[in-house]
């Protein structure tokens, strides 16, 4: 096991360098440079300024050069400033990841909350109502798009709100968007109010998880409660729920242990269109911007970090699988 | 079935925790926050409001700058302010220089002396006075080697600035300028005694340091006071604003300021049916969807809010590359105008919102030509033209002359719908006259940082922003072609005439105001004949405001809607 790790451990340093080489290409590949698009649109802009702005930023030197003085930089742990935003490319990162855990993790947390319980049901009574109840709604939460389900959870909770003529529900309007309240002061109040913010963008985005979840542990348990195992401890006699919680759920459960390891690098990357829709300044809307406004250090910075993760979370995945499942084996 | 009853118990908590802290609806109408307090929503937040930094020259900045800092002319911080009439009124300084009174001088060689006068007993936020050092230290730092600015078009006409007292500036510039008294040196103000010891450590860094967050001091009517970055930025009444006589008023009624900042127009939409937000500004809307917006407004009979297009500076129109062989020839490029229907164009996409366009400069513009030779839709013109030219109809019905078919690529950025549609109805219309025109797009990116300064285009239609004092130096001179020899050139079409090259510079440095409005009316008449570029219509951006909510007035020029915040007030009845 710990040569397996060892090696993989080794393997991912080629891994990170080469993907920050095709990540820099590409990024550099894409014509027009900030430089490019400030001018754009300004006839005030003169030449002169064009050239003298694009040697101050470094984007006349050749490509290599750039790459290699970013490599360097990002090797003493600078990822280079943020032009647009004015802040090191790394605090900037860490602020909106932040911001999108604010989001994901109670959404992640919903999601199992409802998913787990509802496949398992689902799996237990195979064809019932309840199961073909539980496969439309999980239909539904992929295939409906996250911004349309967004402007319609806004217009609903903000716009329309008629149970706020309701007693007792008067209060239920949600904002439309944003991240705080103006003028709440910082610490616990500012937190407190954030939760009026959360409510709607965690909703969307849990229902993304929680349809996909709720299929896989459906799919598991199916396959795990027709194992013979399962079959040996009925005919032992064993009451139904010692039979599902201790022999068939503790197995239902490795594969999507798996794919919890493997949603955590996607929790980090931010969810671009939930938080574009519901103004929340996030890791993945920070992603989208920066590369529509050629800022190329936050976008290579974010992008590698993400690859990063994911390389990392892969392998504690599979790491995960050998230790919950004694039949996986490394050597 | 446990499992299954405390989910839904788990789901009914999350709503009762988020119903338990939603705040009370704000009553239809009335102020979002109070009716000291103005909560104005828009699409993307400025990275910095340092007037003079590269990267602060987005529009929200200069929104946001123009309640900070006194006063805006269309660049912030300028002693001159610039009214909704698009008249220039004194602001920070007493009066504008002129020479009628002789405190605007034209000396020996071209060279010019303008003497500003300023206001005394203003200050900046932390309570120093407003000086001319100020103005001198902006124009310095703007014109520092090492630091990145964007805006030297102004500033580097400047010889030196002196200050023979702290309330007196003498800018000499190095050659005419017809607008030297309108700006001081173009470069805004900075506060001396807050940032010179931040810039001379590194002048490099500066814009990174200082605009950035709070404090960022300005001497405007309003200070900065949180900046959540994010989400949004709040301005108070600063207690020792003196207020712009006949301008603005010494104390305002709005005592706050809330900018929010949500990127997706139909979050913002949402907010303003919802009464969360009491206005937007220019950039929040996009025009196609205020068209919508209007609709069901006055479909649902909402009079409470107000939502208004107002035609901006934005002028839409195509460059013709004049270098095209079949483009080279006037007569062709005549036939594309009087082929389309612009008129209807804009009936059909804008409801006429957008009025068509005439010339390469705005009706609001003091030198537009409303004489302008103005070309209707003749689909029979056209075609004489291109017949008079020697093009035949080919097999294909496509006309073409030598055996070249009159064939074009016809470019603009990909994705944006209005564009697009223009570009289907005037592709339909110029294939009735038999020009065939293929419909070629690209990402922005690629479209403004390679295709068209590199020429590769036959038609191509994108904006220029323009300024009441725009001239067309830039874009109609056969200097500013661009080139390896003129690399930021922006005479795309290729344009070259020698009497427009002759006139276009002669106006940057005309003093007299009634003969550039003839040079440009000259200018406008050959442009018109030779119509490198085919003018389509001028942007309208639409703001919306509540209606109770007093003195909301946009510019329909570069300064912002919040140029007369102090003005702005509450009404109790629609």
């Amino acid at each position: 096991m710990s040569r397996y790790l060892a090696k993989r451990l080794l393997q991912m340093i080629p891994l990170v360098v080469g993907l920050s080489v095709i990540i820099f290409l590409l990024l550099a590949a894409a014509p027009g440079d900030p430089v490019d698009l400030l001018v754009f649109g300004n006839p005030n802009v003169k030449a002169e300024d064009v050239a003298r702005l694009k040697h101050y930023y470094g984007l006349d030197q050749p490509l290599h050069i750039r790459y290699f003085k970013w490599l360097w930089a990002a090797l003493h742990g600078d990822l280079g400033y943020s032009r647009t935003y004015k802040q090191p490319v790394l605090s900037l990162m860490w602020w909106r990841i932040g911001n999108s855990l604010w989001l994901q993790i109670p959404a992640f947390v919903l999601a199992l909350a409802v998913a787990v319980p509802v496949g398992i049901y689902s799996a237990l009574r195979q064809y019932s109502k309840m199961d073909y109840a539980a496969t439309f709604f999980t239909f539904f939460g992929v295939s409906i798009p996250a911004f349309w389900f967004g402007i319609m959870m806004i217009y609903a909770f903000s716009v329309w709100h008629p149970w706020t003529a309701i007693p007792f529900l008067e209060g239920l309007k949600l904002p439309a968007g944003g991240f705080n309240s103006p003028g709440i002061p910082t610490g616990l109040p500012r937190y407190l109010d954030r939760v009026q913010y959360m409510a709607l963008p965690t909703i969307v985005l849990s229902l993304l998880f929680m349809a996909s979840y709720t299929r896989y542990t459906r799919s598991s348990m199916l396959e795990v409660v027709r194992q013979d195992y399962v079959r040996t401890a009925r005919s032992k006699g064993l009451s139904e729920s010692k039979v599902v919680n201790k022999h068939a759920l503790r197995n239902a459960v490795i594969p999507l242990v798996t794919i919890i390891a493997l949603s955590i690098p996607a929790l980090s990357s931010g969810a671009p269109l939930t938080e574009t829709v519901f103004g929340w300044p996030g890791v993945g809307r920070l992603l989208v911007d920066a590369v529509l406004a050629g800022d190329f250090a936050v976008a290579q910075g974010i992008i590698i970090f993400l690859a990063a993760l994911v390389i990392v979370f892969n392998l504690l995945a599979d790491i995960s699988y050998a230790l919950l499942d004694p039949r996986i084996r490394y050597d | 079935m446990a499992n299954w009853r405390w989910s839904s118990l788990l789901l009914a908590a999350v709503l009762v925790l988020t119903g338990a802290v939603v705040v009370g609806a704000a009553p239809a109408g009335g102020p979002a926050s109070g009716s000291d307090t103005v909560v104005l929503f828009t699409q993307q937040e400025p990275s910095c409001l340092n007037p003079t930094a590269d990267a602060c020259q987005m529009f929200v900045a200069s929104t946001i700058r123009s309640l900070i800092f006194c006063c805006n002319n269309s660049d912030d911080g300028e002693a001159v302010i610039l009214t909704s009439e698009w008249k220039y009124l004194p602001a920070m300084a007493q009066k504008i220089p002129s020479l009628k009174d002789g405190d605007w001088k034209i000396l020996a060689g071209d060279k010019m002396q303008v003497t500003w006068k300023l206001r005394r007993g203003y200050t900046w936020h932390d309570g120093k006075p407003v000086t001319a050092q100020d103005y001198i230290w902006a124009w310095r730092v703007n014109m520092h080697p090492q630091f990145p600015s964007a805006g030297r078009d102004i500033a580097e006409r400047i010889q030196s600035i002196t200050a023979p007292d702290p309330y007196t500036m003498v800018v000499q510039w190095k050659k005419k300028y017809a607008f030297a008294n309108l700006w001081v040196a173009g470069s805004g103000i900075l506060p001396k005694h807050a940032t010179e010891k931040a810039f001379r450590a590194n002048p490099a860094k500066f814009e990174e340091t200082w605009g950035t967050g709070v404090p960022t001091l300005g001497n405007g009517p309003y200070m900065l006071k949180e900046w959540q970055k994010g989400s949004s930025i709040t301005v108070e009444a600063y207690p020792g604003w003196k207020g712009i006589p006949g301008v603005l008023p010494e104390k305002p009624t709005v005592r706050r300021v809330v900018y929010r900042f949500i990127s997706d127009t139909n979050t913002i939409i949402a907010n303003v049916l919802s009464g969360a937000s009491d206005a937007t500004d220019e950039t929040a809307i996009p025009f196609v969807q205020g068209l919508e917006l209007e609709e069901r407004l006055q479909r649902e009979g909402r009079r409470d809010i107000n939502l208004k297009a107002e035609p901006g500076l934005i002028w839409e129109h195509i460059d013709l590359n004049v270098d095209n062989v079949h483009l080279a020839d006037k007569r062709v490029r005549q036939a594309l105008i009087y082929a389309i229907n612009r008129e209807e164009m804009v009936q059909q996409l804008f409801q006429g919102k957008q009025p068509v366009s005439h010339s390469f400069l705005p009706e609001k513009h003091y030198g537009y030509n409303k004489n302008i030779k103005k070309y209707g839709f003749d689909p029979a013109r056209a075609r004489a033209l291109l017949a008079e030219a020697g093009y035949t109809a080919g097999a294909d019905g496509v006309l073409a002359k030598g055996g070249q078919r009159l064939s074009f690529t016809f470019l603009t950025t990909a994705g944006n719908r209005t564009r697009e549609s223009v570009q289907q109805i005037l592709q339909a219309q110029w294939k009735a006259v038999g020009v065939e025109v293929r419909i070629s797009n690209q990402p922005a990116r690629a479209y403004f940082g390679d295709t068209l300064p590199s020429r590769k285009f036959d038609l191509a239609m994108y904006a220029w922003v323009k300024s009441p004092t725009s001239d067309c130096e830039s874009e109609l001179t056969s200097d500013n072609i661009p080139g390896p020899n003129k690399p930021g050139g922006q005479n795309y079409p290729g344009y070259k005439n020698p009497e427009v090259d002759r006139l276009c510079h002669a106006t940057v440095e005309e003093l007299d105001a009634a003969k550039r409005v003839q040079m440009f009316i000259r200018t406008q008449e050959i442009w018109v004949e030779d119509i490198p570029s085919i003018p389509l219509y001028l942007r309208s951006d639409y703001t919306s405001h509540k209606a109770l909510l007093r003195n909301w007035k946009p510019t329909g020029s570069e300064a912002p809607v919040t140029w007369n915040a102090p003005t702005w007030g509450w009404g109790t009845r629609l």
